[in-house]
């Protein structure tokens, strides 16, 4: 009964020219755009961050060496894009009209201990992620530059100097990262995720649309058991799914020349459990009842915000701390982590992710048993 | 032994008794009619029957197995045709049936042969390959009939099966009933609101009415019964002053806001009668005896708005 359902749902859905399309051809439009828009700013050949160039208004008038040291070493900088202008005022204006992400000005007196600082100008109502990076960026060049030509013989002595200070380390829990990632390490699993949890509305358009038809009333008349007829009911669609992901990863691959540094097996298993779950919530979106119509809206404005808040559409990192936390209370984020895992840390092992996908599982889990509770067979 | 038995049987939603306690029983072979307005309970009653709906209270069985049991047991003698169009619109009638057929537990050869059996009773053989979307309503109809018999059931439950169906398809679907109830010996529950439908296809009718079973019998048993001839008349002023001035020599009651005489009345007094007593006529009907009277004198003539 459960292969006879599998061949009807498949059947069905290879009639709908609509659902075809928004299952396996818009996430790969969705790729396609993004992945070339974002090509080449994961990183660079030599392993290197090839984050974007801060823009950076500097002002730095004729006076002390100090000041003008300071301001070479700044224009130096591979992370900053520096353009000189004449005036505070002239700072000000290029930051206000967003013409440049940070002003900086240092006095041609610049001392510190006296009250003269360097001055700082970025706008703080720009997302943290592009205020945090572009204030790391000027201010850390600006304070090691001052340091390095204030102290010229703290390097003499023994001092080491600024860039000496601190080394980059690895945490040992994680396994390293690719030397080079690739937009489409991003964008192909973001968007399977996202579009894996879509199929939501297509699960409970089912069974709302079984009831309109009255085949609902056959599947109930007929000697099928009901937890059997559900189950055979929600099958076809993990297998859908199932395909669906192995679809956008395959062309992912083979098409986009996504890399898979960690392990395929491990991708596999963590889009299964995102299948499951997404399966699990179809399901309980169909519990809530209702019209074809309203399942359609209420499932698809849910999508879109769980997608959204658990980084399919923009990265976690962009957005504020209590925003993350809430896009870790979806399977969405746990699926984003262990598929970046899966694909971008060499020598990714299946038990590297394993935590994710127990715990995709169990929201998958989750869902259904509220869904379970809350599924009416009888209208 | 009767085939199948309904002791009690009934329905709660919430505060509302869509079924109060039905009890029935169905005899091995027979053709039974339903007959109800509509919120009488008889969809309700037939859901209950065919697995679809859970009873709130009482007890059935169908060929002598509980039907709360042995739930599965007994869905595998019963087939539904239920009042909508089930069917997938966008498979053929060949895929359609497939998955009715593996519903129903067969396989192989032996879904084959009911798919063969199905459309040879439908009447759609040549059409086992076009999509269900090209068919006309009637056809769409006998295929809904064919989908509920692919594994020959002992009792067929049919939910008004010829809405909407021109009257080739209608005679068409009778024929298809009568050749399963003669050649298959197959048990069946009719639903309809179409009286000489049930006239002519049944051979015992139930009527329903608020839930109620409120008569079951035969169709002469019936009309027996509840058959009234006669002369219905409607009258202008009070109703009560104006049978009291046709006096006891000409037998009638009131029903409703109408004055009844039996058939034995002869027109020509009482038209003298009314005319002395100053009574103005506004209405003159003559009261049927047949299925329909019946079934309006059981359910009453106010219009029914409940679903």
């Amino acid at each position: 009964m459960i292969v006879a359902s599998i061949v009807k749902d498949i059947r069905l859905l290879l009639t709908d020219r609509g659902a075809l399309a928004s299952m396996f051809i818009l996430p790969i439009a969705f790729i396609t755009v993004f992945g070339f828009l974002f090509r080449g700013q994961g990183g660079d050949q030599d392993g290197k961050p090839s984050t974007q160039k801060v823009s950076v208004a500097l002002y730095a008038p004729e006076g002390k060496e100090l000041a003008l040291a300071i301001a070479k070493k700044v224009e130096a900088s591979p992370n900053l894009s520096i353009q000189r202008v004449d005036s505070e005022a002239e700072v000000d204006r290029l930051v206000s009209e967003k013409k440049a992400q940070v002003g900086l000005v240092i006095p041609a007196d610049l001392d510190p201990k006296a009250g003269r600082p360097m001055q700082f100008w970025i706008d703080r109502a720009a997302s943290a992620a592009e205020v945090g990076l572009a204030e790391g960026a000027v201010k850390s060049t600006a304070i090691s530059a001052y340091f390095e030509e204030r102290f010229p013989m703290a390097k003499a002595v023994g001092i080491p100097a600024s860039e000496e200070l601190v080394s980059d380390r690895a945490p040992t829990g994680l396994r390293k990262k690719r030397a080079k990632i690739d937009s489409f390490q991003i964008t192909v699993p973001s968007n399977a995720v996202l579009f894996a949890f879509f199929m939501c509305i297509p699960i409970a358009l089912s069974i709302a649309e079984e009831r309109r038809l009255g085949t609902w009333k056959r599947l109930l008349s007929s000697p099928v058991g009901r937890r059997r007829m559900l189950i055979s009911k929600l099958v076809p669609f993990f297998i859908v799914g199932l395909i669906q992901m192995l679809f956008l990863f395959g062309i992912g691959a083979l098409v986009f020349g996504m890399q898979v540094s960690g392990s395929w097996p491990a991708v596999f298993l963590v889009a299964a459990a995102t299948v499951f779950s997404a399966v699990g919530l179809g399901f309980f979106v169909a519990s809530l009842g209702g019209s074809e119509k309203q399942v359609a809206s209420l499932a698809s404005v849910a999508m879109l915000v769980m997608g959204l808040v658990s980084g399919c559409m923009f990265p976690r990192a962009m957005f504020p701390e209590g925003v993350r936390s809430v896009g870790l209370a979806f399977p969405h984020g746990w699926a984003l982590d262990a598929f970046q895992d899966a694909l971008v840390r060499e020598g990714t092992r299946i038990a590297d992710v394993g935590l994710p996908i127990l715990v995709i599982l169990g929201l998958g889990l989750l869902y259904t048993a509220i869904g379970s509770r809350l599924f009416r067979f009888e209208s | 032994m009767s085939f199948l038995v309904t002791r009690g049987l009934g329905k709660d939603y919430g505060k509302t008794t869509a079924v109060h306690a039905l009890d029935l029983v169905v005899e091995p072979g027979e053709i039974f009619g339903f007959l109800g307005p509509n919120g009488a309970g008889k969809s309700t009653a037939i859901h209950m029957i065919a697995g679809v709906v859970t009873p709130s209270r009482g007890s059935a069985s169908l060929g002598g197995r509980d039907l709360l049991t042995e739930g599965l047991l007994v869905r595998r003698q019963l087939g539904l045709v239920p009042q909508e169009l089930a069917l997938y619109e966008d498979l053929t009638a060949l895929h359609n049936l497939e998955y009715f057929g593996a519903l129903q537990g067969l396989k192989g050869d032996a879904l084959k042969r009911g798919i063969d059996f199905g459309l040879a009773v439908a009447g759609l053989a040549d059409r086992a390959q076009d999509r269900v979307s090209t068919f006309s309503g009637g056809m769409k109809r006998r295929l809904n009939l064919a989908a509920s018999i692919l594994h020959r059931p002992k009792l067929l439950i049919c939910d008004e099966p010829t809405v909407g169906v021109d009257p080739q398809s209608r005679a068409h679907l009778f024929e298809a009933l009568r050749r399963l109830n003669r050649e298959e010996n197959t048990t069946i529950i009719y639903t309809s609101h179409y009286m000489e439908e049930v006239q002519a296809l049944c051979r015992r009718i139930g009527i329903m009415d608020r839930g109620r079973l409120v008569a079951m019998d035969s169709i002469q048993g019936l009309l027996a019964a509840h058959a009234q001839g006669g002369i219905e008349l409607q009258v202008e002023g009070e109703i009560a002053a104006a049978a009291s001035a046709l006096g006891s020599d000409m037998p009638h009651h009131i029903d409703g806001r109408k004055l009844v005489f039996g058939d034995g009345i002869a027109l020509s007094r009482l038209a003298a009668r009314l005319e002395n007593a100053g009574v103005t006529v506004s209405s003159i009907e003559r009261r049927g005896n047949d299925l329909e009277s019946v079934f309006l004198k059981l359910t009453g003539r106010a219009l029914r708005d409940e679903s």
